[in-house]
């Protein structure tokens, strides 16, 4: 087979295979017989060399089909480099282990269930209460702070002999409104961490549930792995 | 060789060639048919592959009598893969030496 024989049966083995960039391919091998040329072999021999040229548009396929899958299969499993061609550099990924036969446990589930019906019941209504009665406490202690300040305010304004002498002075009052006022952004503050406080118990709740029922957890909690 | 043992390492060769230096087709296909007997034609859709991984890279070269000439060059990527490679390799071989050698 000489030079022209080889490159058009290349060609016609590639596109066969539905390989697209053939141009490039062809210039490989059309140097490859020029340099063959240059070091005293004759076209024949070249081709001896590089083998079938069938053969070698097959090799194209399969080594194109190869990075193809190695693309895909990336984070797949670990093969030594001499198996096949693994480039990942960092440790692949750990998917979230999804179809893996899950059996539920109906000892589990009748125990979760148990404590649903005995215990959240009345515990998950009591503390959701709990926290709704400190957002109204911090209502009222902040509305309450602006109407001692202002009553204050007006005591002193109405009647300036009792100045600093009384109990209930006008500064004194104003001053107490004042102060409640000020405890109200703090109670705002507790009452927003206790508001997360119970999203992330009812969070690790649904998860206690899904893990017992589908075996992997639903809810994704803030700084922790969700395993 | 077989061709399983020869086709894992044939990259590993190709990337050590690419490693001391750029190269055209011809001349990486020699050096290693210089050291086993291999067809020659696998080794241009290793490369095409090597590329498509983007370990290894090409470019042309105009030059003045003749057709542009194209060169393989290795890439930052395909230094670190030639290097694990290597450490895998040297591993492998030890202990396959030392299996044969049956100390």
């Amino acid at each position: 087979m000489n030079k022209t024989e080889f490159m058009n049966k290349l060609n016609e083995s590639l596109s066969g295979y539905g390989i697209n960039d053939t141009r490039e391919i062809l210039l490989d091998f059309e140097q490859h017989f020029e340099d063959g040329a240059k070091a005293g072999l004759t076209e024949e021999q070249v081709y001896e060399k590089l083998g079938d040229p069938v053969e070698i548009a097959k090799q194209y396929m399969s080594e194109n089909e190869e990075s193809y899958t190695e693309k895909k299969t990336e984070a797949s499993t670990q093969q030594s480099a001499f198996d096949t061609n693994n480039y990942s550099q960092t440790p692949p990924p750990v998917q979230p282990v999804q179809n893996t036969g899950f059996q539920p446990d109906v000892g589990k589930i009748v125990c979760i269930l148990l404590v649903d019906i005995l215990i959240f019941t009345w515990a998950l209504p009591t503390l959701f209460s709990l926290v709704f009665s400190l957002y109204g406490v911090t209502l009222a202690i902040g509305g309450s702070g602006i109407a001692v300040s202002i009553a204050g305010l007006l005591m002193g304004i109405v009647d300036t002999s009792s100045w600093l002498f009384t109990t209930f002075s006008p500064i004194s009052t104003a001053l107490f409104g004042v102060m409640l006022m000020a405890a109200c952004p703090l109670l705002v503050i507790a009452s927003i961490a206790a508001t997360k406080g119970c999203i992330n118990i009812v969070k690790h709740i649904v998860n206690w549930h899904s893990r017992a029922f589908v075996g992997r957890n639903v809810c994704v909690i803030k700084g922790k792995e969700n395993v | 060789m077989k061709s399983q043992l020869k086709r894992g390492t044939l990259e590993l060769c190709v990337l050590s060639i690419l490693w001391r230096g750029d190269c055209y087709g011809y001349e990486i296909v020699n050096r290693i048919s210089d050291c086993m007997q291999i067809t020659e034609g696998t080794v241009y859709p290793l490369l095409k592959r090597l590329k498509d991984n983007m370990l290894i890279d090409s470019y042309i070269v105009e030059s003045q009598e003749g057709p542009p000439r194209k060169y393989y060059t290795i890439t930052d990527m395909g230094r670190t893969v030639k290097e694990e490679q290597e450490a895998e390799w040297t591993s492998f071989s030890t202990a396959i030496n030392k299996l044969l050698k049956g100390d």
